[in-house]
């Protein structure tokens, strides 16, 4: 039994009059592991949303099956974290309050949550922001702290949803890297949905491969670059080169193949 | 290094500007110019003040007037924010009931006046009434406009926190209308002012409007002015204070407005 189950989900989106549904995912099948850091990988608007959505309880899927260590989820999971694209930190509120939201959000004790929050920080190398503002801090700082916020919450699953396309590459291969040993460390579940496949691949243990919409699973790779990884160390390794131009052959008969339909 | 010259501050051109209008009117009635009776001149302006202060008189009005505006404002901020908060979060008791209020917003609401004054008499409640109903709308039509306008991405965000439905208007939807009521206050103060007074003017016994009118009655226009300026100088400071405590409330926004 894995820890995240999809089997034959299939999510349609009803239209305005007039139109077929639209369907997002179809006969979509994918299993991940506990501990396991999987990475969907697909062309913009093939449905990889979707599927977090779906197992974040935000969409009920349309038919099929979605189960969290057996039993079917229905809602949110409280063990689960969600990191979105955008910056969805508070503005009114300083950091340490941002970080400290999803305590206070369960009733946890002033002093308890600050205290929880400030170690949060300074193990995402916030220290001395505590009582700035959001607006205050740069791309990636805010980054940071989004996460922060999230493992406030001891999440055992972690979802992340292209969290850092909207930064550069410098600061992106950083916050890679302490996603790297933030999952190293913990022990986490992650779900890691981009489409950068070089990303994909220096972070994952697993990275499946998704068709244009209606989505569904064209490939798995299973990466057995070693571990601990550190982004630098992986990049350039000839391993990588190789697991990279597999890939891309078949994302290109993928492509081609489409072409070829009517 | 190169020293940045010292800027001038805006209220220092206030003060400037305000010297030199009192002085140019001070001096044209002094030499005749213009005349006293219909223009007054600033010292003349600054004796009535002064009696109106010692005989008590302005006083006894003001206070009336203040509380008027103050608990106008208060009612009608009040259920106008609670209206504009209800209407955001119902969209579709917004849709049936958003034509209505724009319609009454429309209306003339100072022509309403003589029938506030008929239903609830010459005392206090007409005015607070009708001071109430002039911010209503300014609060209901501003926090309406707060709710819709709140980033949908915030409120997903802090609901997969796990806040709850509560939490969320607490804890997103009210700090993010919070400009939206500061905007409406400043608004808000002006307007409650002049209905009160407005109010005064069309049937009372005492009040800031009731001394503008009768002192207008009989041509007293060196009252009439000192009635205006004292209005005037109330609203100025009310509004910085609104200033100064805007800029604690709202210090996440930093250097803007």
């Amino acid at each position: 039994m894995s820890l995240l189950e999809l089997e034959n989900v299939t999510v349609s989106f009803p239209q305005k009059r007039g139109r077929p549904p639209l369907v997002a995912l179809e006969n979509m099948a994918l299993f991940v592991e506990k501990g396991e850091l999987v990475v969907l990988v697909g062309p913009s608007g093939c449905g990889k949303t979707t599927v977090l959505n779906i197992l974040a309880g935000q969409i009920a899927p349309t038919v099929g099956q979605v189960r969290l260590a057996g039993e079917p989820i229905y809602g949110m999971l409280p063990s689960m974290g969600y990191i979105s694209q955008s910056d969805t930190l508070l503005p009114w509120r300083t950091v340490l309050d941002n970080v400290a939201l999803a305590m206070e959000l369960r009733g946890i004790p002033k002093d308890q949550r600050h205290e929880r929050a400030r170690a949060l920080m300074a193990k995402m190398g916030l220290e001395g922001f505590e009582e700035n503002y959001p607006r205050e801090l740069s791309g990636g700082m805010k980054k940071r702290a989004a996460i922060a916020r999230v493992l406030a919450m001891d999440p055992s699953i972690l979802m992340m949803d292209e969290p850092f396309a909207p930064l550069d590459a410098l600061t992106r291969q950083r916050l890679q890297d302490d996603i790297l040993s933030l999952w190293e460390s913990t022990g986490c579940t992650i779900l890691y949905v981009t489409h950068d496949l070089t990303e994909a691949i220096t972070l994952a243990d697993r990275v499946v491969l998704l068709s244009r919409r209606p989505g569904r699973v064209v490939g798995e790779y299973r990466i057995d670059l070693p571990r601990p990884r550190r982004v630098m160390d992986v990049k350039f390794s000839p391993q990588f080169v190789e697991i990279e131009k597999a890939i891309w052959h078949d994302l290109r008969t993928q492509l081609e193949e489409e072409r070829g339909k009517p | 290094m190169r020293q940045e010259r010292r800027r001038i501050s805006p209220g220092v051109w206030t003060a400037l500007f305000l010297v030199a209008a009192l002085g140019l009117w001070e001096f044209t009635a002094a030499r005749g110019y213009i005349n006293e009776f219909f223009f007054s001149r600033p010292s003349m302006l600054w004796q009535e003040f002064l009696s109106m202060v010692s005989s008590g008189m302005l006083a006894r009005h003001l206070t009336v007037t203040c509380k008027e505006a103050a608990l106008g404002l208060l009612i009608g901020g009040g259920l106008g924010t609670l209206s504009g908060l209800g209407l955001g979060l119902a969209p579709r008791v917004s849709q049936a009931l958003t034509p209505l209020m724009t319609g009454l917003n429309g209306l003339p609401k100072l022509a309403l006046g003589p029938l506030f004054i008929l239903w609830f008499g010459l005392g206090i409640r007409s005015k607070i009434l009708i001071s109430a109903l002039m911010v209503f709308f300014v609060f209901a039509f501003n926090l309406y406009a707060g709710v819709r306008d709140v980033d949908k991405e915030l409120i997903g965000a802090v609901r997969l926190l796990g806040g709850s439905r509560g939490q969320i208007l607490r804890k997103v939807i009210w700090p993010a209308c919070l400009p939206w009521l500061m905007a409406s206050l400043h608004t808000g103060l002006g307007l409650s002012l002049s209905g009160a007074i407005v109010g005064e003017y069309l049937g009372s016994v005492r009040g800031m409007g009731w001394l503008l009118s009768a002192a207008g009655d009989v041509f007293n226009a060196q009252r009439v002015l000192c009635c205006v300026l004292i209005l005037l100088i109330i609203i100025v400071v009310l509004d910085g204070m609104l200033h100064l405590l805007e800029r604690h409330l709202l210090r996440w926004r930093g250097g803007e407005g």
